[in-house]
């Protein structure tokens, strides 16, 4: 049907159509693919619903005297961007020529960079002076007070010292009688002459009551039971029956 | 359908055939960076980035199809009724200069608002249209207060009337 009517300057032409026609005939996609890449999420093989792919929009036609107005107007304005485009051109080359282009402006902000720093480097030097000033206060403040403390430390140790050294002198002042090695036999036969007995009861006034009577040299042998010999009442009969005699007598 | 203009052959338009595959890379504007809004905000809140796209063919939704934001229009009219739009000249005149971007409509309106450009040819209409809209409201708001005044007078000379007859 086509090939009939292609003549010889016509071929790249007909070819085009030749290959859309088989297109469309063969049943591979032919919809219009929109710009926009797909919704993330949805999936791009899906075509969009028949509501919208079939939607037409019916634009309201323009008033004719405005598409008039339009045409010359819009001659005019795209002449003059053209010529603004020229001049912004001439603009930017005229800066970069005279020292305002991009250039300029590069070491411009190179040296702009570099005052803000030696500025920042000169409040930061004046800010350290106050910052050592203070530290050096801090310090010697610090210092004193820990030199208080220590010698406050150093007063209490000597007090503690003083303490313990006296009352080791007191010890050793008391240690006249102690028994010692050099000692020792003496103290021994001492006490075996006059021996020291604790065992008595003492009633308020201080009077000592030896139940039963102590003895230097024990003679038979000591009773067992001493439940009974507990069994009185003090301060009005000690003893035995026989030794309160005794004591009478010696009286 | 199909007729011969000298040796070529001129097909008519007919909606099934697919004539040309999305071209990616259209030969009269491939590699001219473009000036355009891309919307950026959120649901109910539409915000637009003035930015620079590296092709007209690209998607101007993404981040990475940006390659240089050169202002802001925020679309919403803000408590004085104003609708604000942030443009960096310095960069535009480079952009629209130096590398001989396409710009769109929308950003050719507010560059036309803002002083660098001619007004557009668009804003002229726009204008147009409003006057007259204004106009329009205006006369009518007239027109109805006309005809309340008519409506009172005519009640109240009926009421004059019918107080005069009482039944």
């Amino acid at each position: 049907m086509l090939s009939c009517r292609i003549s010889t300057s016509s071929t790249a032409r007909c070819l085009l159509l030749a290959t859309s026609q088989f297109n469309s005939a063969d049943g591979i996609q032919k919809r219009q693919m929109g710009r926009r890449q797909p919704k993330q999420g949805k999936p791009p093989i899906l075509p969009p619903s028949k509501k919208v792919l079939y939607h037409v929009v019916h634009a309201p036609w323009q008033k004719p005297e405005d598409v008039e107005e339009l045409l010359w107007r819009r001659h005019a304005y795209n002449n003059a961007v053209l010529s603004i485009r020229e001049v912004f051109r001439a603009e930017l080359a005229q800066n970069a020529s005279h020292g305002q282009g991009i250039e300029a402006m590069k070491e411009a902000e190179a040296v702009e960079l570099d005052d803000l720093i030696a500025e920042n480097q000169k409040r930061n030097e004046e800010k350290r002076a106050v910052r050592e000033a203070r530290e050096d206060e801090m310090t010697k403040e610090t210092k004193r007070v820990i030199l208080d403390e220590i010698q406050v430390e150093l007063e209490k140790r000597n007090e503690e010292k003083k303490m313990a050294e006296e009352e080791v002198r007191r010890v050793i002042e008391r240690s006249d009688g102690f028994v010692d090695r050099q000692n020792l036999e003496t103290k021994i036969l001492e006490a075996l002459e006059k021996p020291t007995i604790y065992d008595f009861a003492i009633d308020r006034a201080g009077n000592k009551y030896f139940v039963p009577e102590p003895v230097k040299y024990q003679e038979g042998t000591p009773t067992r039971q001493k439940g009974r010999l507990y069994d009185q009442t003090l301060g009005t009969n000690h003893g035995y029956v026989e030794e309160a005699a005794k004591k009478e007598q010696s009286l | 359908m199909k007729k011969m203009v000298g040796d070529f052959f001129i097909p008519a338009y007919e909606p099934n055939w697919v004539f040309e595959m999305r071209k990616l890379v259209i030969p009269k504007y491939y590699g001219r960076p473009s000036i355009g809004l891309a919307l950026f905000g959120c649901t109910n809140r539409p915000f637009y980035h003035v930015c620079v796209f590296p092709d007209r063919a690209l998607g101007r939704r993404f981040e990475g199809n940006i390659l240089e934001q050169v202002g802001t229009f925020d679309p919403l009219p803000n408590q004085k009724n104003e609708k604000l739009v942030a443009l960096n000249f310095g960069r535009l005149k480079y952009w629209i200069g130096e590398r001989n971007a396409h710009i769109s409509v929308p950003v050719l309106e507010l560059l036309g608002l803002s002083g660098l450009f001619p007004i557009h040819p668009k804003s002229f209409i726009r204008a147009k249209d409003n006057r007259a809209l204004i106009e329009d409201q205006q006369l009518k708001a007239v027109a109805e207060a006309a005809e309340a005044e008519k409506l009172a007078q005519e009640e109240t000379a009926s009421g004059a009337t019918s107080t005069s007859h009482p039944q």
